[in-house]
């Protein structure tokens, strides 16, 4: 397939663009159904939530992938330090749908405030805690979390998600700087935005990698394409089991891409996955359409539960 | 004798080993730290772990600060001066904030202490006080010494956290820090460490004041021609609400000592106060003074506190309003 500016350079994949393993053993720990159904109903939830107009909403539709890897990989005494547009993460990780909403809408009754905008999503019972006002200041947070984890001997990893844009906020470089020093049990999941056309001033990215800085800095960091779900699953699970035997920090960079700016499809993580599925015999339009609306109906039912009217 | 750092350093050792979860942050604590506040604590091979050197920045130490403290442990940060406080705001606010944002039972126990105010010649931003900026920060408690030889006490009751209180700030005036004292004569705090401390029992008129003026206000008093009720706040935030209006109340003539920068912060509150539910047992205007104002050099810092002179003044012209 001819490369077009919309396809990421310097990422490991696992699944190509035309949904075929390079390595046909490279899943076969994974269930690719299950994880499938899951970027879906993710992709459901985000599309009509984004039919709701919410101010200041930002799609997350293309960067699911690393949200249901990381979400299959964590166990319940991890905690999350999240950056926003972790819905799936979320979901994932047991937070009732209705209390999702209840955050993102801004309605009465939510257990965790959040900021408002960009999907933020929190809960304590899950350790899942959402975005600071102060952008990137969650980070250090994380990394204070992960040294009290080193220091208490406590097991479990922490993890903070991000996008490439936080990364030019100073409170980061300075996490990171730590996490490294004190080779802190912490996984930084970076979503970095594909910008065909090069990335706008705002975006304060000058040419480099995240991926390519945290490295520099001699922690272990991996960059893989965000469309890819089962290379992103490979790279967070290495970076957990890494975080979890005490071998320090790690930065596991997704290169993934907004579909609202019109990619083409195989840039598109439910496509590519979708893609495998079909040719693998296991994916029909019907069981498509199914889990389609099983998620669709749930959205909704959420909503009437808590009295939104659409 | 010992001076007042020295038996601080002693105590910041004492707490690490009375709680395992107590850990120490700050620029250079492993090596005893800016101040020599964890001299102590190195000599003991058995603490060294829980002293953690972090970057220079204060964002950088207080988020990480608040992330150990949401993971069970009870840090102690070590700040340079009361600036860097006022250059971590933002993480102030996260922090003040995280338990009711995040649902949790108990405030994060994290407690800052900072050196404030003149006396080690710095002037600038150094030697402000800055309490006009941490009063803006909701939820942050704000404690200032007055008495150095109270000063370990201080430290003590301020690292407790056994009650949930919010995280807070213990500031130590400079000029106060390198007073002696005898180790063995540790002062206990008489009154809790939320309530006004009245020094001076007089009738005809109440000063209120904390941190670097207090001694200067009690020595005015002994001058003024009037009977002087001097009271320590202590804690700037929460504010005592009952005490300061029983103290104000109890004399009817109020004249409020500021050692901080004259905008916003405690003067500006019990002003309100009193104008508030206090007018009626007022027999004169309310009274604030403050020292020097604005970008203050080295060579003047001292005047940020109002002299004894202009002190004794304000007592006795409001004394007679």
């Amino acid at each position: 397939m001819e490369r077009t500016p919309w396809d990421p350079e310097g990422v490991e994949v696992r699944l190509n663009e035309a949904g075929q393993l390079a390595d046909p053993n490279a899943a076969e720990r994974l269930d690719l159904r299950a994880l499938f159904e899951q970027l879906l109903t993710a992709r459901v939830i985000d599309t009509h939530l984004t039919h709701l107009g919410l101010p200041m909403w930002a799609p997350a539709a293309g960067g699911e992938a690393p949200l249901v890897a990381l979400g299959a990989l964590l166990h319940e005494e991890d905690w999350v330090f999240s950056g926003g547009r972790d819905i799936p993460l979320a979901l994932s990780r047991g937070v009732a749908l209705t209390e999702v909403l209840r955050q993102v809408l801004g309605l009465g009754g939510a257990r965790v405030r959040v900021p408002a905008g960009a999907g933020a999503v929190g809960s304590s019972e899950h350790n899942l805690v959402p975005p600071t006002e102060s952008m990137g200041l969650q980070v250090g947070m994380a990394t204070g979390f992960a040294h009290a984890q080193k220091l208490g001997r406590v097991p479990g990893v922490t993890v903070a998600t991000f996008g490439e844009g936080l990364t030019t906020v100073g409170a980061i470089a300075e996490a990171l700087a730590i996490a490294a020093a004190q080779s802190l049990p912490i996984v930084f999941l970076c979503k970095s935005q594909l910008w065909p056309d090069a990335p706008p001033a705002e975006a304060g990215i000058f040419g480099d990698s995240v991926h390519a800085r945290c490295s520099s800095m001699g922690m272990w960091a991996r960059r893989v394409d965000g469309a890819d779900l089962v290379a992103v699953h490979d790279a967070l699970d290495t970076a957990c089991a890494r975080a979890r035997d005490g071998l320090g920090p790690c930065m596991v960079e997704c290169v993934v891409t907004p579909l609202h700016r019109t990619p083409p499809p195989h840039r598109d993580p439910v496509e590519r996955l979708r893609r495998f599925l079909e040719a693998a015999g296991t994916w029909t339009q019907t069981s498509h359409d199914i889990v389609e609306a099983k998620a669709k109906s749930k959205f909704q039912k959420a909503l009437h539960e808590l009295g939104v009217d659409q | 004798m010992t001076t007042v750092l020295e038996q601080l350093s002693t105590v910041v050792a004492d707490l690490l080993r009375e709680d395992r979860r107590r850990v120490v942050l700050g620029e250079d604590v492993r090596d005893g730290g800016m101040l020599g506040l964890t001299r102590a604590a190195v000599e003991d091979e058995a603490l060294s772990p829980r002293l953690l050197g972090l970057p220079l920045t204060s964002t950088a130490g207080l988020t990480h600060a608040a992330g150990l403290a949401i993971g069970g442990a009870r840090p102690l940060v070590l700040m340079p001066s009361v600036a860097a406080l006022v250059e971590g705001l933002a993480a102030l606010r996260e922090t003040t904030r995280f338990s009711k944002r995040y649902d949790t039972e108990r405030a994060l126990p994290l407690l800052l202490v900072a050196p404030c105010g003149p006396g080690f010649g710095l002037g600038g931003d150094a030697a402000m006080d800055a309490v006009s900026h941490l009063t803006c920060v909701e939820g942050l408690r704000v404690l200032v010494g007055a008495e150095p030889s109270e000063f370990p006490a201080l430290l003590r009751a301020a690292a407790s956290f056994d009650a949930g209180e919010s995280p807070t700030v213990l500031l130590l005036p400079r000029n106060l820090l390198l007073r002696e004292m005898d180790p063995t004569a540790e002062e206990d705090l008489e009154d809790a460490i939320d309530q006004v401390r009245t020094l001076e029992h007089g009738d005809e008129l109440t000063v209120f004041c904390w941190g670097a003026a207090v001694e200067r206000v009690q020595q005015a008093a002994q001058r003024a021609d009037a009977s002087i009720r001097v009271t320590d706040l202590v804690s700037l935030q929460p504010l005592d609400r009952d005490g300061i209006l029983e103290a104000a109340r109890a004399t009817g003539r109020v004249v409020i000592v500021s050692p901080s920068a004259p905008s916003n912060g405690p003067s500006c509150q019990i002003a309100a106060l009193l104008a508030d539910e206090a007018i009626l047992h007022l027999d004169a205007p309310v009274k604030h003074l403050y020292g020097r104002t604005g970008d203050v050099e080295a060579r003047h810092e001292h005047d940020l506190i109002p002299s004894i002179d202009a002190i004794t003044s304000t007592l006795n012209a409001t004394a007679t309003y």
